[in-house]
């Protein structure tokens, strides 16, 4: 496999906080990489840093060797890097569709008439069980229905790697089941998924790879049965197991 | 002007038995009604003068329509995008200007051929709204309010000091057009009817468009919006001018009917927050809204300032009315009447025509999901 997306020697400081400090990783292309981290690890700031939310210190971002370091969202976006956010968000007034349809502005000209054609958007929301509700206002949808939205308006862009960040947060167990299949099923299919987050069982279960964070900086990485005993993961958890506190 | 609203919303409420609720709408909302409705509102328009030719009527129906274009346009960026600007007399008060100063120029003498100069008046007013709205929507929110009230009062100030284009307090005259008085308001009737129609059509073409769709998208969530590929900036900046270009050419219009143009008249602080009030109180973000707040509101305002000779008790009155709107009508007047419109229908579904169980939940979730809170109710 090749490197798709190389995060290297990423820093951050917001005041006083090192946010980020010397964080390099990389994602292999049609990987499922996990990204995991004890609380203000920073493991959201590198997401915003690789997205163009926030501007690094120092270091880069290259996606397939090109340059993303210092593009705004829009850029990045259209570079092919897609993301969720920890709080979902989608626009409440508008429509599914219209929802939808706001993220051909991300996608080349060329492509706007294929990929968000009303077929394929009806098809793309069908996949999530979204399509009865796709003139309804996405602000009437429940909280998990956001989520599988939000994944959704991404996953219409085709991206060539996408950013979950914390995709099981806030929502019951049947549905992340049902997001980590989405997840696998669209990884066959060839998307690369780099995911944040908080629920280990999740975690180990879905990715191939991981990547540990303390103080900014990837202090491990490997298969989940390597960073399952890793001792200096242990150590990061308060030196404690891996899963504690988190129900299993 | 006050005939329009009840002539679009009269078949609403008297003719029920058009309707065809089953199909998911009445006569008027299919493409051929709407067309229908959208002609007679046009004649009455066009034929208004002629049927009350009074000086003192047209000259209320002409102001009212000068609003109508102005409130529309402020709709067009602020109601759509969310970014409430209200510093909008600022384009008005350069429109009218950029006007006195082509006719000027150009030696114009009073006649049709000046309101050629309007659209030029207007592209000068966008002209000076670019850079304008790229220091403004460098903010947000609050500070964007505040930024605009701002930029309002250095527009002002520079128009009373700037004196080799404004001559300052002294005024600026516009040509005296030779039409007889009995003519004399058609033709400016005619022309703020254009510019409100044109006000009124590109807010339609927005709203419709996939341009319009991401100054939604930044209304709701901007970041979320940047984040999926939407140039937030150039998107703002580009409604932002086009406000700038509509709201100049209701001004220039206005400027060739008033004859003069003075700094407190041209950049007037009321007119900030009157077509911000307009477009809340129809319904911000909708396309008819602002046009139904301009023909209430400065129809009452014309009449409360000739009324009451004292002018701040006018201005005490129309307060009061506009918190009784604030109070009762929060959402404005076209979503709430949107909302009746369905409660009312989803009633009629539910009684005597409920046959079949599925009915009231298929139009339920045909309708009013999507138009309830999104404004986009036309």
């Amino acid at each position: 496999m090749t490197a798709l997306l190389e995060v290297g020697d990423l820093s951050k400081s917001f005041g006083g906080v090192q946010a980020l400090s010397g964080c390099s990783f990389t994602v292999d292309d049609g990987a499922i990489a996990g990204l995991i981290g004890p609380n203000g690890s920073g493991k959201t700031t590198a997401f915003n840093v690789i997205t163009g939310y926030e501007r690094a210190d120092g270091g880069r971002v290259l996606l397939r060797g090109r340059e993303v370091t210092g593009s705004g969202p829009d850029r990045v976006c259209a570079l092919g890097i897609g993301r969720t956010f920890q709080i979902t968000r989608v626009f409440g007034r508008l429509t599914l569709l219209e929802n939808l349809r706001v993220g051909s502005a991300g996608v080349p000209r060329a492509r706007r008439r294929e990929l968000y054609g009303d077929r394929r958007c009806l098809e793309l929301l069908d996949s999530v069980g979204l399509a009865s509700l796709a003139h309804a206002t996405a602000g009437a949808l429940s909280y998990g229905q956001r989520k599988l939205l939000e994944l959704v308006l991404v996953l219409a862009q085709e991206p060539r790697i996408i950013l979950l960040d914390e995709p099981a947060g806030g929502i019951n167990p049947t549905l992340v089941n049902q997001l980590g299949g989405y997840i696998r099923e669209l990884n066959k299919q060839g998307v690369t998924f780099l995911v944040v987050e908080h629920d280990m069982e999740f975690v180990m279960g879905l990715c191939d790879v991981i990547s540990v964070m303390e103080r900014g900086a990837v202090i491990a990485h490997g298969a989940p049965e390597q960073i399952r005993t890793d001792p200096r993961v242990l150590d990061a958890y308060l030196g404690g197991a891996l899963d504690e506190g988190e129900p299993s | 002007m006050r005939t329009e609203p009840s002539a679009a919303s009269t078949p609403a409420l008297s003719t029920p038995a058009l309707s065809t609720p089953s199909a998911g709408g009445y006569w008027w909302t299919s493409g051929l009604g709407r067309l229908a409705c959208l002609a007679v509102i046009l004649v009455v328009a066009v034929t208004f003068p002629f049927v009350f030719s009074n000086p003192a009527t047209t000259s209320v129906a002409i102001f009212t329509l000068l609003y109508v274009g102005a409130a529309s346009a402020w709709n067009t960026f602020s109601g759509y995008s969310g970014y409430m600007a209200l510093g909008n007399a600022a384009f008005y008060g350069s429109g009218a200007y950029v006007m006195a100063n082509l006719a000027t120029h150009l030696g114009m003498s009073g006649g049709v051929g000046v309101f050629a100069l309007v659209p030029l008046a207007g592209v000068g007013t966008g002209v000076i709204a670019i850079p304008v709205g790229w220091l403004a929507l460098r903010t947000r929110r609050h500070t964007f309010v505040v930024i605009t009230i701002a930029i309002f009062f250095i527009f002002q100030l520079l128009a009373y000091n700037l004196r080799s284009i404004t001559d300052g307090s002294a005024g600026m005259p516009l040509p005296v057009p030779p039409w007889l008085a009995v003519a004399y308001n058609d033709y400016f009737y005619m022309a703020a009817l254009t510019v409100a129609i044109i006000a009124v059509a590109v807010a339609w073409a927005v709203r419709r468009s996939s341009f319009g769709l991401k100054l939604l998208a930044i209304r709701d969530d901007e970041d979320r919006a940047l984040g999926l590929g939407v140039r937030t900036r150039r998107v703002k900046l580009t409604a932002f001018v086009l406000t700038g270009t509509l709201t100049g050419m209701a001004g220039a219009v206005y400027a060739y009917y008033i004859g003069s143009v003075y700094p407190p008249f041209a950049f007037d602080a009321l007119f900030d927050v009157t077509v911000a009030l307009m477009a809340f109180l129809g319904g911000l973000g909708t396309i008819s809204g602002p046009v139904i707040g301009a023909l209430i509101l400065e129809p009452v305002q014309q009449y409360l300032n000739t009324e009451l000779t004292d002018a701040g008790l006018a201005l005490i009155v129309f307060g009061a009315l506009f918190l009784l709107v604030i109070g009762f009508l929060p959402e404005g007047i076209v979503p709430a009447l949107g909302r009746l419109l369905r409660a009312y229908r989803i009633r009629r579904l539910r009684s005597g025509e409920a046959r079949e169980s599925a009915g009231p939940l298929s139009a339920g979730a045909d309708e009013s999901p999507t138009a309830a809170r999104s404004g986009v109710v036309e």
